[in-house]
């Protein structure tokens, strides 16, 4: 039992370190982020900034049209989650209650989309939006990838948990099969359906590649893509400047991140082969 | 009311099916199969003077003497095979470890699942002040625990294993709540009758966690590989491929030759060997859809 207790004390000292390790960089980019340069430039660094530099923030939001790019990402993921959020839930929905001819193996085509690196498309999706004239549009960021094998298949491992009888109960009703779908099914997937809608904006959120290359203007940016490109307006990087927007980026979302965190769980625990 | 579906014809349900899956099917179809296929027919061609000239296979041969196709090809192998191993084992540890009540551990859980929701250009952009080779508090860190300065993301032998390192500070929880996920379906029992039957720790992990978990372990070997390939932002952000060529993957490649260099054919015929690769990898894995297909069927 005593080493069992000793065993446990290593184990959570390692898990603690770990978390340290995982808390250093957020800390880190707070902390850059009131510095002036000079104590940037300063070894060995500091972890609390001796004259904390409030105005940062503001300094660092003006540098580049980041008001814009917020309200780009917004567009930009509420796009995605409505085209996106609406025909993977249908998708799914009817590849877990319908069996015909070719839903299998159009099941495992959806799905073996997903081992497609998203790099192997880029070129020709951007001859294509190009010929589209959609370069420079919320359309030509949204429209790749906006149904993907992850979301079918993420909605079709939750329709199958949906009882059958239900179904059943409305056709008998009468109900039109679209009718079935909304007015049966999404309202008992709510749980299913913000799951669907938090992994769509996190995999948007994280998105580097379409609005990089479908986009030319700063104004069409997305802060990932704002902030990415810092580097490249600037005469070298000016540090605090770039860490005072990665915080005013970053803490929303890590609130966010608290609240939701129950839904994004339980989607991961959806997505798992049973 | 019963009589009227009857009547209605034997198939009128695949009919339904069919239109209601059309519209996702086809924007899969346009924007995900589509492209591929494009990408396999521009790789037969070259970029000039605005136009599309067909070359044949010109486009792999080039590629095939090509020494940094081949580079980026053996590094895209050598970050997946360096991420899925410490993932798996790293992850599994952590959930083990954190797979009870109590407040702690739920923090700790918190604390290890909040990159996830950290954008990836946005945490490249963090880890590179972090790691910073001249000013960064990762090397002081290393200089107060006495362990020489590190180069990081700035060294020809260390920029491999720094990318694979922040992306595993990025993966690490998302990984952790699939295996507690797995974790948490095996009943407490079974570790308790082995316990009365004299096992050690190290037999009730093989024997008991590891055959129980398989599930969960194959889908983080699954998610692994395929985040693997996806690497781009983490490097377009902090090496660009760099330095020399210890950090060019593939589809880094891709993006440089295609959107850099304006050689859409070549960079297509990348994609193409790329896409070939992997769908060879696909059909390999095609047994384990299967496997999960037919015990559906059986529920």
């Amino acid at each position: 039992m005593r080493t069992r207790k000793i065993n446990l004390i290593i184990i959570y000292a390692l898990l603690t370190i770990g978390a340290v390790i995982i808390l250093i960089p957020l800390i880190w980019m707070v902390s850059t982020a009131l510095k002036t340069e000079a104590e940037i430039g300063a070894w060995p660094p500091t972890l609390i900034p001796r004259n904390p530099i409030w105005t940062n923030f503001a300094a660092g939001w003006k540098t580049q049209p980041f008001t814009r790019m917020l309200i780009n990402t917004f567009i930009y993921c509420i796009g995605a989650v409505i085209i996106g959020g609406f025909f993977m839930a249908l998708t799914g929905y009817v590849f877990a209650k319908f069996k015909f001819r070719g839903s299998n193996f159009m099941f495992i085509v959806a799905v073996a989309t997903m081992m497609i690196p998203t790099q192997v498309i880029i070129i020709p999706m951007f001859l294509m939006m190009k010929n589209l004239n959609l370069l420079n549009t919320f359309f030509g960021i949204i429209l790749p990838e906006v149904v993907n094998g992850f979301g079918i298949f993420l909605m079709r491992q939750f329709f199958l948990t949906v009882p059958d009888d239900i179904i059943e109960a409305a056709r008998l009703d009468g109900c039109s099969e679209i009718r079935i779908f909304f007015k049966i099914i999404l309202p008992v997937s709510r749980p299913a359906i913000t799951t669907l809608i938090i992994f769509i904006v996190l995999y948007r959120w994280n998105d580097l590649i379409w609005p990089l290359i479908n986009t030319t203007s700063n104004n069409m940016y997305t802060l990932p893509v704002g902030i990415a490109s810092f580097q490249g307006v600037q005469y070298g990087i000016v540090w605090n400047n770039l860490m005072a927007v990665s915080t005013l980026v970053v803490i929303p979302l890590i609130i966010l991140y608290l609240i939701f965190q129950k839904y994004l769980i339980r989607g991961i625990v959806l997505t798992q082969l049973k | 009311m019963n009589f009227v579906i009857a009547k209605k014809p034997a198939n009128w349900k695949t009919k339904n099916a069919y239109i209601m899956i059309s519209p996702g099917m086809l924007l899969l179809f346009v924007f995900l199969v589509v492209p591929c296929i494009y990408a396999l027919y521009i790789s037969f061609t070259e970029f000039k003077s605005g136009a599309f000239v067909f070359v044949g296979l010109n486009n792999f041969k080039i590629l095939l003497k090509n020494k940094i196709f081949w580079v980026s090809l053996l590094n895209t192998f050598y970050y997946t095979i360096g991420v899925i191993i410490p993932s798996i084992v790293i992850s599994l540890f952590i959930a083990m470890g954190l797979n009870r009540k109590g407040g702690y551990a739920a923090t700790l859980r918190t604390i290890y699942f909040l990159p996830v929701a950290i954008s990836e250009a946005i945490a490249a952009v963090i880890w590179q002040s972090v790691l910073n080779p001249d000013v960064g508090i990762a090397n002081y860190i290393l200089q107060l625990l006495h362990f020489p300065k590190i180069g990081w993301y700035a060294d020809f032998n260390w920029a491999m294993p720094t990318l694979i390192m922040v992306s595993l500070w990025k993966n690490v929880g998302y990984y952790m709540i699939i295996f507690l996920a797995g974790l948490q379906t095996i009943p407490q029992e079974y570790y308790e009758a082995a316990s009365i039957d004299g096992a050690n720790w190290w037999q009730s992990f093989r024997n008991i966690t590891i055959p129980l978990l398989r599930p969960s372990l194959f889908f983080v070997y699954i998610t692994s590989i395929i985040f693997s390939f996806r690497i781009f932002t983490w490097i377009y952000v902090m090496t660009q491929g760099g330095p020399g060529y210890s950090t060019m993957v593939t589809v880094y490649y891709i993006y440089r030759e295609g959107f850099q260099r304006s050689h859409f054919g070549l960079a297509s015929a990348i994609s193409t060997i790329l896409l070939l690769i992997l769908l060879v990898l696909i059909i390999f894995q095609m047994r384990q859809f299967r496997l999960f297909k037919t015990e559906e069927e059986f529920r």
